[in-house]
């Protein structure tokens, strides 16, 4: 009766394969997206030039301070919103649950907003801005859900209601201060047009230990989705635990929209194939989710520069396109049984 | 099987004078009980009694107002949540279903046993094997546990519970939604789990389930516990026909004590 520990090994080790495998196309579509853009540059001679510590060239110049900082941070933002998506379902017990339609992303974006608009100079704080913003967000959603005991459509229904103030507050900032607006409306549609490395480097320094935090709790998370009580019973503080929880996935979440704008979108549907192909298990889904989430991300504004250049078609715009007809098929396979 | 001797034993779970509830509203009034080692306690009583709530309380999921419980001579409140965790386990009325399959549901049993590396040992390995042999849910191990039936997947979750390897068993309605051949199995898979030296404290709708397979009987109305004793003490003094508006029958099938209960008021029986 030995054959329970080794059908354990089989399945995690598949799992462990795809988790490979996803690190290897994001790999790919981050080196497709250093090599391809806009510019026909001769990428080999520049890299060539880079290495003999030539950094003058044109083609130099562009991969250095345009295409590298933009590979960053759309797998940035694409492993952290997938990686808060996950969370924030597993968290409030509900698929619907992802950073934007609860309200994150508008929160997040609506102090950014205003901080951009009052201190125009104070760049280095738009991550904390956007920390508090999401943050608020989510407080409201939590102090609805734990006051109502709030079902799954309640929280969503009250998600849309706070995420429909904050844009209304986004609106109002983008009225009354349309001068000190920097490219306003690209991050309401949401995009990676002008990043560099110093306003990605804030946001680092929240993502990187808010991913690898998460990554600890796996198990939490695993135990979580059993139900309060449930939780309860084996031992978990699930009311300290889920607070914990939450902070994480706004920070992820709200650190992601200060620079990226509001792309929405990945936080529901990379969390959900993923776990379709992988299961719930969040020890491989949020590996998983993080490398898919930044590698679909990458891809997505990568087509977004290429397609139609020297036009830049918003990154948005794409993850509709494309992550939207697969995540209905999939729903469509799934037909009858709830994802 | 419930014996008189079994319901002499040493009692291990004291409740004395609890009030408790939600935070806005009380529900639990002066509850004093004591639950004996190694066996079956069932609380029956009208929707709305308060037998949840109870159970709930004893797990501490919901805070007491007031009064003590005490286990095994110490007051619950002085253990860690973990350390509670491997000394009572609930199986909540209702939970999420995640979709997990069954082995991995089994294995959140081990949580409260886990370091704080959190990883499964040899032994926990052996012990969810264990649990999910004794419940028979080897063979359905690999399965998604949304895809199965009612009384298989209450059996996972049973095993569950066996896996968090506590000495106290609290189930909330563990027969609901299950059809009458579901329902014996269960009842006689808690009877197996109890034989293994648990103490099993749960609560039951089905009136003739909670008879036949209990030691000991707890009946409780509006938040109070209005009887309490073996099967036999709590039909003879007739609180469970005036609680729940019946007539109880002892009738005897092959040699067995059977129960049945029939509609109390009306005019037809």
């Amino acid at each position: 009766m030995s054959t329970l520990p080794r059908s354990c090994i089989r399945t995690h080790s598949n799992k462990l394969a795809l988790q490979f495998i996803l690190a290897g196309l994001l790999l790919i579509s981050a080196m497709a997206g250093v090599l391809f853009g806009s510019t026909e540059i001769r990428i080999f001679e520049a890299l060539k030039g880079m290495l003999s510590g030539d950094f003058s060239s044109a083609g130099a110049r562009i991969v250095l301070y345009v295409r590298l900082p933009r590979v960053c941070a759309t797998i940035l933002a694409g492993s952290a919103l997938a990686l808060s998506g996950v969370i924030l379902q597993a968290v409030l017990n509900n698929p619907l649950a992802s950073p934007n339609v609860i309200g994150v992303n508008a929160g997040a974006g609506f102090f950014t907003f205003l901080v951009i608009s009052l201190f125009p100079a104070a760049v280095t704080w738009l991550p904390v801005a956007a920390f508090f913003g999401a943050v608020a967000a989510c407080m409201i959603i939590y102090g609805i859900a734990s006051r109502t005991g709030a079902s799954r459509v309640t929280l969503v229904l009250a998600g849309i209601a706070i995420s429909s103030i904050f844009t209304a507050g986004i609106n109002t900032i983008k009225t009354f201060f349309p001068d000190t607006l920097y490219n306003g409306s690209s991050f309401l549609i949401g995009g990676f047009s002008g990043v560099s490395f110093k306003n990605l480097f804030p946001a680092y320094l929240f993502i990187l230990p808010a991913a690898t935090a998460s990554f600890f709790m796996a198990r939490q998370l695993d135990v979580l989705c059993l139900g309060d009580e449930t939780a309860s019973g084996l031992g978990m503080n699930v009311k300290a635990v889920r607070m914990i929880l939450i902070i994480l996935a706004c920070v992820l979440a709200g650190a992601a929209v200060s620079f990226s704008g509001l792309v929405s979108f990945v936080g529901l549907i990379v969390p959900h194939i993923c776990r379709n192909i992988i299961g719930t298990e969040h020890k491989f889904l949020l590996p998983a989710s993080c490398l898919s989430g930044g590698g679909f991300m990458t891809v997505c504004d990568l087509i977004s520069r290429v397609l139609f250049a020297p036009y830049e078609i918003p990154v948005g715009i794409f993850l509709s396109l494309i992550g939207g007809p697969f995540f209905i098929c999939l729903l469509l396979r799934k037909r009858g049984r709830r994802m | 099987m419930p014996t008189t001797e079994k319901a002499r034993a040493k009692d291990v779970i004291e409740i004395s004078d609890l009030q408790g509830g939600y935070a806005d509203y009380q529900v639990l009034y002066n509850i004093s009980l004591k639950l004996y080692e190694g066996c079956i306690t069932t609380i029956i009583g009208p929707n709305g009694c308060g037998k949840s709530t109870l159970l709930k309380t004893i797990t501490r999921y919901l805070p007491m107002f007031s009064g003590s419980i005490r286990c095994n001579g110490q007051d619950i409140s002085i253990y860690s949540r973990k350390e509670f965790a491997r000394l009572v386990s609930i199986l909540p009325q209702w939970r999420e279903v995640p979709s997990i399959t069954a082995e991995q549901l089994v294995f959140h049993g081990r949580f409260p046993h886990l370091g704080f590396a959190r990883k499964t040992t040899e032994r926990d390995v052996e012990i969810c094997r264990q649990a999910m042999q004794e419940t028979g849910t080897l063979d359905m191990r690999q399965r998604d546990i949304r895809e199965l039936s009612g009384g298989e997947r209450q059996r996972v979750y049973l095993a569950m519970t066996l896996a968090q390897d506590s000495e106290y068993i609290l189930l909330d309605e563990p027969t609901t939604y299950l059809d009458i051949a579901q329902k014996y199995e269960i009842m006689e898979l808690i009877c197996r789990i109890c034989a293994m030296g648990k103490t099993i404290i749960m609560t039951l709708h089905d009136l003739p389930l909670a008879f036949a397979y209990s030691d000991k009987v707890v009946v409780m109305e509006n938040g109070r516990i209005c009887c309490c004793g073996t099967a036999q003490e709590v039909l003879r003094s007739g609180t469970v026909d005036r609680v729940f508006s019946v007539k109880s029958h002892q009738v005897n099938v092959a040699g067995n004590k059977e129960y049945i209960f029939l509609p109390g008021n009306s005019s037809k029986h």
